[in-house]
């Protein structure tokens, strides 16, 4: 029976993430700010979705369908509350309880009582809480974000290190896919770093690996070059 | 709709006298009681211990569902004299349409004697308690007619649910919830607005209060399919024994409930028909008790059936020889999209359980705070999705998600959509704003974005322009834009457009 089992799935192309095989039901997931972490996002929740399972967004009000859609995430079992407002830790822990996986986008503040409710409420319901960086895009500091320190701690940290947009020149071509290293570090189980290098997403909408993971550090490839130049052009026109 | 109603089928059914008192449990709790039981205050709900320490002499007999169905089978049986079409909804409880028979028999009062001829001689007789038959529009208000053997006349629906009270539709927590707000009849229910008992009690509150108003004839409106979904199995040799036939109709359930979900339907009267190696055909129609049959119900259904055709209870005589074909056919469905859920109860534990937390939201939060979405035809990111109101049937404007949308941007989507588009600034490497011309030209070449009057970032790459005149026929609507994909040195991809020579950013590729 799935109701038994200890992990929600992933998608099988991330299964290398978890040291598990998959998310830990009742753990508390942080997808850290960085381009890329909103793809991750719906990575994650296309692949909790099978089975009849339902997932909730609360307090992600920029998210794009479609692209969840082209991800595989099934629409129709997404329960979408944009706004909760000042009620988020309620509507959070209704939530908890109702659906197998519940994408919260992270408060930049959170009172200490409200996160151990939401933690303990989790692992009693064995649902998923899944922080996500608060969306600053174009605000003060022009990216995103860290989810900050969560009161009751964050089981699985995921960041996406490095991305490279494939397909776009100056002028011609159009967005096709983008490079990703996935990073994954936490605690218990999670406590040794896994990386892995995806397309995410690939051209289709969908996702798929380029290597296979990795322990510890990776050897850099020989796009990232390219990168490491842009970042400085960026340091000397900001 | 004509109902017939037997009053304590589980205590009338076991051949017990109402007279004494009796108190039929289910898992050590009463499940139902008989009119001597209820006098000295045993109630449904009750443990055993407690039942006993109310009333001296209690008979505790054990419920036993397949045998309430196997008596009852004789009733249905009866009925069939008048119409071929009854519906059973559970033991003790069944229903036809009442109109065709009734200008065949003469008019309502001949049909509900005639009726009353009819099961009396198939029921306890003397024994039991005296049937209850009426007759009024819709299936609520039959029931409730039933009690007092009256029959409404259509225009007089809603004056006769008015006074009782809004426990008879079966939903205890909205009861309770309406009970505090002074809500306590059906009349009070009735008289609130739609949109203020949506808003605040969701989809089942629609569902309450549309069934106040006595239109649950029309909220059940007919889904007779034409080409009814059907799951059928043929035994080779025959089954003589029901239980051998009722353990293929699991699966066949199973199948019968995957095939409607297929069709996004859900079924709410089940047609089970049984064919014998002789020729014989059997055929009884089942209500759902809750609006729509699961699969759990489905199969008991069946059980109770196959039972009491099997063992001869019925005033026919009993098939002479096995079963050769079982079928099952959603002879009534309504449609069963997920946003409804709330409405129909659910499909699975998970979907109730879904269902049930979205409603909590919506109690919490108010009208449209809840939604799902769903992909539909268009070109750019803010009309490729529609946002449906959890509890509301949304219509959708352009569903055509198959047809090609000229000029649609390439996949993939946006992760982050800004609905309200979001001001940017695009220059060129000399610090003037790049344009586009009407011909699809840019001026020059996009080097720095700054986001809301944020720092400059690099742009490393770039496509497009995509032109497009939105709704050019529309004065106040339409506009003329040109897109951009953009890429960031930061690794970010944005979709920006420009209109009157202003920039927006609508889309991030996240």
């Amino acid at each position: 029976m799935t109701a038994r089992r200890a992990v929600l799935p992933v998608l099988p192309v991330l299964v290398g993430l978890f040291a598990e095989g998959g998310i830990r039901k009742g753990s508390v997931v942080a997808v850290e700010g960085g381009a890329g972490s909103t793809s991750l996002l719906l990575a994650l929740l296309a692949g909790a979705g099978g089975e009849g399972a339902w997932a909730a967004a609360v307090g992600v009000p920029l998210l794009g369908l479609e692209a969840a859609a082209a991800a595989g995430v099934v629409l129709e079992r997404l329960l979408v509350i944009p706004r909760p407002g000042g009620a988020w830790p309620e509507v959070a822990a209704a939530m908890l309880d109702s659906v197998d996986m519940v994408v919260l986008g992270a408060p930049r503040r959170c009172r200490e009582v409200d996160g151990r409710r939401l933690t303990a409420r989790a692992r009693e319901r064995r649902a998923v809480l899944l922080l996500e960086a608060p969306q600053s895009i174009g605000g003060p500091k022009g990216g995103r974000e860290t989810v900050p320190s969560w009161p009751g701690g964050v089981d699985l940290r995921l960041r996406v290190e490095r991305s490279v947009w494939e397909g776009t020149d100056r002028g011609f071509g159009r967005l096709q896919g983008r490079r990703v290293v996935v990073r994954a570090w936490g605690r218990g189980t999670a406590a040794r770093e896994r990386r892995m290098e995806l397309m995410l997403p690939g051209p289709d909408g969908s996702i798929e690996a380029v290597l296979t993971p990795v322990a510890g550090d990776l050897t850099p490839l020989r796009s990232y070059v390219d990168l490491d130049a842009c970042a400085t052009q960026e340091t000397m026109a900001g | 709709m004509l109902v017939v109603w037997w009053p304590d089928w589980p205590v009338v059914s076991l051949g017990l006298s109402c007279g004494d008192p009796v108190a039929v449990m289910e898992a050590n709790v009463v499940a139902a009681t008989s009119p001597a039981a209820r006098a000295t205050g045993v109630a449904a709900g009750q443990r055993r211990r407690e039942a006993e320490a109310l009333c001296a002499g209690l008979l505790t007999p054990c419920r036993d569902r397949t045998a309430e169905a196997r008596a009852f089978e004789p009733v249905v049986a009866a009925l069939g004299q008048v119409t071929p079409l009854v519906e059973v909804v559970r033991p003790g409880l069944c229903a036809f349409g009442a109109r065709g028979p009734a200008r065949y028999f003469g008019g309502e009062q001949s049909l509900i004697c005639r009726v009353a001829e009819a099961v009396g001689k198939a029921g306890p007789g003397e024994a039991g308690p005296a049937v209850g038959i009426g007759v009024a529009e819709g299936y609520l208000a039959a029931a409730l007619a039933a009690r007092g053997g009256e029959a409404v006349p259509a225009a007089a629906t809603r004056a006769f649910l008015a006074p009782f009270p809004v426990s008879v539709l079966g939903q205890p927590e909205l009861a309770t919830l309406l009970g505090r707000l002074g809500i306590h009849t059906l009349g009070d229910l009735a008289r609130l607005p739609e949109p203020a008992v949506l808003s605040r009690f969701g989809p089942k509150g629609r569902w309450a209060h549309g069934m106040a108003r006595g239109e649950d004839a029309r909220l059940l409106a007919a889904g007779r399919p034409a080409d009814p979904i059907v799951a059928e199995i043929v035994f080779d040799p025959p089954a003589e024994r029901s239980d051998t036939a009722a353990f293929a109709a699991r699966s066949l359930a199973a199948d019968l409930v995957l095939r409607l979900d297929g069709a996004d339907m859900a079924c709410t009267r089940l047609r089970i028909e049984v064919e014998t190696e002789h020729g014989e055909s059997l055929v009884r129609l089942w209500r759902g008790e809750e609006q729509q049959l699961d699969e759990e119900q489905m199969v008991a259904r069946v059980r109770w059936q196959l039972d009491g055709w099997l063992s001869g209870s019925g005033t026919d005589p009993p098939p002479t020889a096995g079963i050769a074909r079982l079928c099952l056919a959603a002879d009534e469905t309504v449609p069963a999209r997920s946003r409804q859920l709330g409405f129909w109860g659910g499909r699975s534990d998970r979907d109730r359980r879904a269902a049930r937390g979205a409603d909590r939201v919506l109690g919490m939060l108010g009208d449209r705070s809840v939604f799902t979405g769903m992909v539909q035809g268009g070109r750019y990111p803010d009309e490729r999705v529609a946002l449906l109101a959890w509890g509301e049937q949304s219509t959708v404007e352009r569903p055509d998600v198959g047809l090609p949308w000229p000029g649609r941007l390439p996949a993939p989507a946006p992760g982050l959509v800004h609905a309200e588009p979001v001001p940017i600034r695009l220059c060129d490497p000399g610090g003037g704003t790049v344009t586009v011309d009407g011909r699809g030209q840019v001026s020059s070449e996009p080097r720095r974005l700054s986001i809301r009057q944020g720092r400059w970032v690099e742009v490393v790459s770039w496509a497009g322009p995509w032109l497009a005149d939105q709704r050019w026929w529309d004065a106040s609507d339409g506009h003329r834009r040109a897109r951009l994909q953009l890429v960031t040195g930061n690794g970010v991809a944005h979709l920006c457009f420009v209109e009157k020579g202003r920039w927006w950013l609508e889309g991030t590729y996240d």
